[in-house]
């Protein structure tokens, strides 16, 4: 058994502490639905996933991820209609791994240049539990509903699609004064936009591979999907004008590869993405991130689950984000 | 004529029980008289000569007594007293063998009062909690007041008085008092030659039965510096975590849960001013330098009148005032902490002062190689350095004033990337209390304080993920003036009043440098006031029967200035908001905390106690880790946190053994609190400026029994306790609206101390304590989002933690005692956890952050087997 002993406080008192893995059964419970669903007014289809949830705490991960690997419960045969305040109602469909071609975007020759490419992403598949929408489109300022039905139960959400002001412009900037000697080319994107600061407002800042720019979710980039990694922040701290706020990945936010920040290069091409939230959706991802600091250790607060906005005791979260961005390019 | 004071020369009691006429009984003695025209003279030479008794008189008071005709065969002498000077204003009293006449006036009638203040020879240090014991045809007892004063009224007469006092000889007198006088009481040490001379704070003898008090404890400083403690280093309040009734949340750490309260439920107090974090490195080791105490007790629940303002217990905790008659330095290096004391007196008798400070070693020790190898720290910066000061002066000013000034100051500078990688904490108290005591006559002593109190908290930033630094602070001023009231033989008032003001920083952004992406903030301060008057009467009903009832009363205002927001129904969004001008009163509560303890004394060896109080509480402290970080926001009440408030019955029975070697006592308790605070789930409390959206307000219930078995004399020493107990907390919109404990929630507690003198040289201490397990939260299973497996929680603290117990020893070894070498030096060689018992300090299940959804449940122990040593000395 890995034995990790550290220098907890007591250390200091030379007395060491220990931290020792220790195998834990949960309780037997019945599994729950977890929904997973956003609509944003970025270019569709949004995606909604549905699976169960599992009393098992898993243990491991492959060294290469690939779809198989996925140790989601996923709902198939669910009924998931999503629908606005503007009368427009949307009756999702199962995913599949193949969709029609789109255009996707590269630097070549160091131009910034789009090509019509067949579109397959093999994450995105109704065997992983993914549904998407086939005509519904985002607009900032309107109301969205979910429904989703599963083995005769019912499960509904609703979410408001909040406005984010206009990104001014955003740069890669570094090496960051924290970059470890070991490794000195730690670059990360900034950005620049004005605050309004007489209204409340809750932000996700997520930067991803040019080659998605236009839509909601990303092209097969091994990337999973947008949802994650993230960085939630609050204005309350922002100035009228944020003059280079740093897009940290939050550092307990992992995707399913293995990394740790996602540091840049100069002169790589990147979208950053501010989007708006939801003091709801705000609450739900800052939890989220905060689980993997709060885990009960003592000087911890005490685990809490985030609170989700979808009925029927379901667990997850539905929410609507406008999105501004900027592009990087070199 | 100039009234004579004393007429009977004050002799120790031991010559009288050295003769075999001890207790010679005047009704039982008989004689035959035959007189003729003697004179009341010729009679008490014939008395004394028949008699073993003899009489003691001024002879001017008989001089008129003559003809007196008396014939009686084998009549007592009680009534050939009686007889003989019924007609006269003669009176008379027995003490011991002597027979005392002496006019039937005025004086003689009244009551008169014995005062004074109860010392140690050797320092001149006051001793608080000091028995005097009055007996003549009954018995009268007090307990020296936190000053060392006493006052005893008793009806006029000769008297036998004894004092006593744990670690001191017993001082036995025979007193006569015709009059009110002034009896100062000066009490030896047993064992001259201990490093700790000042013996404080005992349980009373016989008093402490009698006494109309639930819940009460105290710790001499020598017994708290004999426990085995970690590193070897004496803390006050983990030694209190012994006694029953008392724990602790989590193994190792300072902070204390009374009879099911949480810890900010505690009014700690140095020299009267409240401490808001009295703990060095996280919770670890008390900020108190046990160097500088005199003496420690703890209330818990019903509290005498003059103390409130928390709602589980007070632990009131006494400076030294600092030896008036030699200059000493004391001091000690240990693994923990190194710790150095100057007293002694400015005016030999007048006047003394004492420096007490302690810093902390770890720091040194933290970034070196070696241990860094040995721990895997990666970073080097790791800061843990803690130091604190006490300083005080007193004056006695005549015959009844006194000065005390007093200041402690204590502060911790903390990084450990282990538990925060990107922060650092500071932390700091500050205290100043100036106080006069004033006797005004024999029966009223008053004391008055103004107390000053500062505590200040800070993150800063370690690294660039933050562009800023926080702090927040607490500033606390009170006036306050105490009185002791000896009205008469059987009622004793406690009365007085104060006022305190408060302002509270709850927080505040100071951007770092040239930040751009961060902007300067502050909450608003909160101010408070607070009023408060007590009255208390502690009357003796019968010679069983003693009663203790009391009323406290305080009045709270919350004050601008300060922007109020009304919420809608479920606190989500602000429906109106409302401006207080600065000084403008916000929201006030009015408090009526009745108390009252009746003692019943079954046999003289046993008595059976009832008590009742309230207590309130204005001051919450915002804190969501279970062991709590000194960052944890302490807030006063306002519209919103409305003031806490606690029903706590006790009941006890109490015994003495074996002619008081032993105490005994079992004790129950139920209490029950309202508007108590816990967050709602993830709250979010950083710059919140509406924190009250995050906190929701309940009731909590405890109850339990508490047994206690201790032995107060001999070689060994100790104490054997047991405390059963439950805690419970109902919350609407927390754990589903339903019951849940709450992290400190322990069943069992089982706790052994024992100390034993060896030899003059040689002592050894051990301590053993079992504590069935805490809560904490588990996870209840696992889910998907963002393509991340994320764990979710169930009901709140569920999960019960495994058993914890552990036994430390210690052994104290003095150099040898040369009369004439002034240096004394101690050995104290002390081993923690001897049977390296891995006790849980916390469980959880953490995901791990470089793979998603990879979860791991760790458990987290704190150190086995540690021996450590350190050495004392005095000079």
């Amino acid at each position: 058994m890995l034995t990790r002993c550290f220098l907890s406080l007591f250390i200091l008192l030379i007395l060491a502490g220990c931290t020792k893995e220790t195998e834990i059964r949960l309780d037997d419970t019945e599994p729950v639905i977890a929904i997973d669903a956003r609509i944003s007014d970025l270019k569709g289809p949004y995606y909604v996933r549905i699976t169960r949830s599992t009393n098992k705490l898993p243990k491991g991960i492959p060294d290469h991820w690939k779809p198989s690997d996925d140790t989601a419960l996923a709902v198939k045969g669910a009924l998931v209609i999503l629908s606005d305040d503007m009368g427009v109602s949307d009756t999702l469909k199962p995913s599949v791994e193949r969709n029609p071609p789109r255009l996707s975007y590269w630097i070549i020759n160091g131009k910034f240049d789009s090509l019509m490419s067949e579109y397959r992403n093999p994450y995105l598949v109704n065997e992983l539990g993914f549904y998407e929408t086939t005509k519904m489109k985002g607009v900032a300022g309107h109301t969205y509903y979910l429904k989703v039905r599963v083995d005769n139960k019912e499960y509904q959400a609703s979410a408001y699609m909040p406005f984010v002001p206009a990104l001014d412009s955003a740069v890669i900037k570094g090496p960051l004064e924290y970059a470890s000697s070991s490794w000195p080319f730690q670059f990360l994107p900034f950005v620049y936009f004005k605050e309004p600061q007489q209204e409340k407002n809750y932000y996700m800042l997520q930067h991803n591979n040019i080659a998605d720019y236009p839509y909601d979710n990303p092209y097969g980039t091994l990337q999973y999907n947008i949802r994650t990694p993230f960085y939630v922040i609050d204005d309350k701290t922002l100035p009228p004008y944020v003059n280079g706020q740093v897009v940290w990945e939050t550092e307990s936010t992992r995707n399913p590869y293995g990394y740790s920040q996602t540091y840049l290069q100069p002169g790589d091409p990147r979208q950053v993405r501010l989007s708006s939230l939801t003091k709801e959706a705000y609450d739900y991802y800052r939890v989220l991130t905060s689980q993997f600091e709060n885990d009960g250790n003592v000087y911890k607060p005490m685990p809490a689950s985030p609170k989700g906005n979808i009925s029927g005791n379901a667990l997850g979260l539905f929410y609507a984000t406008s999105v501004s961005y900027k592009l990087i390019l070199p | 004529m100039k009234q004579i004071r004393f007429i009977t020369v004050i002799m120790l009691l031991f010559l009288a029980r050295a003769g075999s006429l001890y207790a010679q009984d005047m009704s039982k003695i008989t004689i035959s008289l035959e007189l003729h025209h003697a004179t009341l003279e010729e009679v008490f030479q014939k008395i004394e000569k028949a008699t073993p008794f003899k009489f003691n008189y001024r002879s001017g008071d008989i001089k008129g007594i003559r003809d007196l005709n008396y014939s009686r065969q084998s009549v007592s002498v009680k009534k050939v007293l009686d007889d003989l000077l019924s007609g006269t204003s003669l009176r008379y009293e027995q003490m011991e063998y002597y027979i005392i006449v002496k006019k039937n006036n005025k004086q003689a009638a009244q009551q008169v009062t014995v005062f004074g203040f109860a010392r140690s020879a050797h320092s001149g240090e006051t001793l608080q909690g000091a028995s005097v014991i009055i007996s003549g045809s009954t018995t009268w007892s007090a307990v020296t007041n936190a000053y060392g004063f006493y006052s005893v009224t008793v009806p006029a007469g000769s008297y036998h008085i004894s004092c006593s006092y744990v670690g001191y000889r017993d001082v036995e007198q025979v007193i006569d008092c015709r009059q009110t006088f002034q009896n100062n009481i000066e009490l030896v040490v047993k064992e001259d030659n201990n490093l700790q001379p000042i013996t404080v704070s005992t349980t009373a003898k016989k008093s402490n039965l009698r006494k109309a008090i639930t819940g009460n404890h105290h710790l001499t400083i020598t017994e708290i510096k004999k426990m085995a403690m970690v590193g070897g280093e004496p803390d006050v309040l983990k030694s209190l975590q012994y006694l029953p009734g008392i724990q602790t949340s989590h193994e190792g750490t300072t902070n204390l849960s009374v009879r099911g309260g949480s810890y900010d439920q505690n009014l700690i107090l140095l020299d009267e001013a409240p401490v808001y974090n009295p703990t060095h490195v996280l919770g670890f080791f008390s900020a108190f330098n046990t160097d500088a105490l005199k003496d420690v007790s703890i209330y818990k629940g019903v509290f005498p009148a003059q103390y409130g303002g928390r709602l589980s217990s007070v632990i009131d905790i006494r400076m030294k005032d600092g030896n008036n008659r030699q200059h000493m330095v004391t001091g000690g290096i240990g693994v923990l902490a190194s710790r150095l004391t100057w007293e002694g007196p400015v005016k030999k008798d007048k006047s003394s002062f004492i420096l007490s400070g302690r810093y902390s070693n770890i720091g040194a020790l933290l970034n070196r190689k070696f241990i860094s190898k040995r721990f895997n720290i990666n970073s080097n910066n790791n800061r843990m350095a803690y130091y604190d000061l006490n300083a005080k002066f007193n004056i006695t000013a005549g015959k009844k004033d006194r000065l005390y000034l007093s200041a402690y100051t204590g502060h911790d500078n903390f990084f450990m990337d282990l538990v925060d990688k990107s922060d650092g904490m500071k932390w700091g108290n500050t205290t100043v209390s100036g106080r006069w005591n004033h006797v005004f006559n024999p029966g009223l002593f008053a004391n008055t304080s103004l107390l000053y109190s500062n505590y200040d908290y800070s993150y800063y930033s370690t690294d660039n993920t933050k562009d800023f630094n926080w702090k927040a602070r607490l500033q606390e001023i009170t006036g306050k003036i105490d009185f002791d009231w000896l009205i008469n033989t059987s009622n004793q008032v406690k009365f007085g009043a104060g006022i305190t003001w408060q302002n509270v920083l709850p927080g505040k952004v100071i951007p770092k440098g040239d930040s751009v992406a961060s902007k300067a903030m502050s909450l608003n301060d909160r101010s408070s006031a607070q009023v408060f008057a007590y009255i208390s009467n502690e009357q003796k009903i019968s010679k069983r029967i003693n009663l203790s009832y009391g009323l406290r009363a305080t009045g709270f205002a919350a004050l601008g200035d300060a922007m109020v927001y009304r919420y809608n129904a479920d606190t989500t969004a602000v429906i109106d908001s409302t401006w207080y001008a600065k000084g403008k009163i916000i929201s006030k509560y009015i408090g009526i905390e009745p108390r009252i303890t009746a003692s019943v004394l079954l046999s003289n060896t046993a008595s059976v106690k009832l008590s009742y109080g309230r207590n309130y509480q204005y001051q919450h402290l915002l804190s969501n880790s279970s062991v709590g970080l000194p960052t944890d926001m302490w807030l006063p009440s306002d519209t919103y946190f409305k003031p806490q408030s606690t029903d706590q019955f006790a009941a006890g029975v109490y015994k003495t053994l074996q002619n008081e070697n032993w105490e005994a006592s079992l004790e129950l308790y139920y209490r029950q609190s309202y508007n108590i605070i816990d967050f709602r789930d993830n709250a979010e409390l950083f710059m919140n400026d509406k924190i009250e959206t995050q906190v929701l307000t309940g009731k909590a219930k405890g109850y339990g029994a508490e047994w206690l078995i201790k032995k107060n004399k001999g070689a060994s020493t100790g104490w054997i306790s047991y405390t059963w107990s439950k805690a419970l907390r109902y919350i609407n919109g927390i754990n589903n609206n339903e019951w849940y404990p709450p992290n400190y929630d322990h069943r069992h507690n089982i706790s052994v101390v024992f100390l034993h003198k060896i030899n003059q040289r040689l002592s050894i201490s051990g301590n053993w304590i079992y504590r069935s397990g805490g809560r904490t939260n588990m996870p209840k299973g696992t889910y998907i989002y963002g393509g991340v497996r994320y764990i979710y929680y169930g009901k709140r603290n569920e999960y019960v933690l495994p058993a914890s117990h552990r036994l430390d020893v210690s052994l104290i070894w003095q150099n040898k005692i040369k009369p004439q070498r002034r240096w004394q030096g101690e050995w104290v060689f002390s081993i923690y956890n001897v049977y390296n018992r891995q006790n849980v300090f916390a469980l959880y299940v953490s995901q791990d952050r470089f793979y998603s959804g990879f979860s791991t449940a760790s458990k987290v122990t704190l150190v086995g087997f540690l021996p450590s040593i350190t050495y004392n000395f005095k000079f």
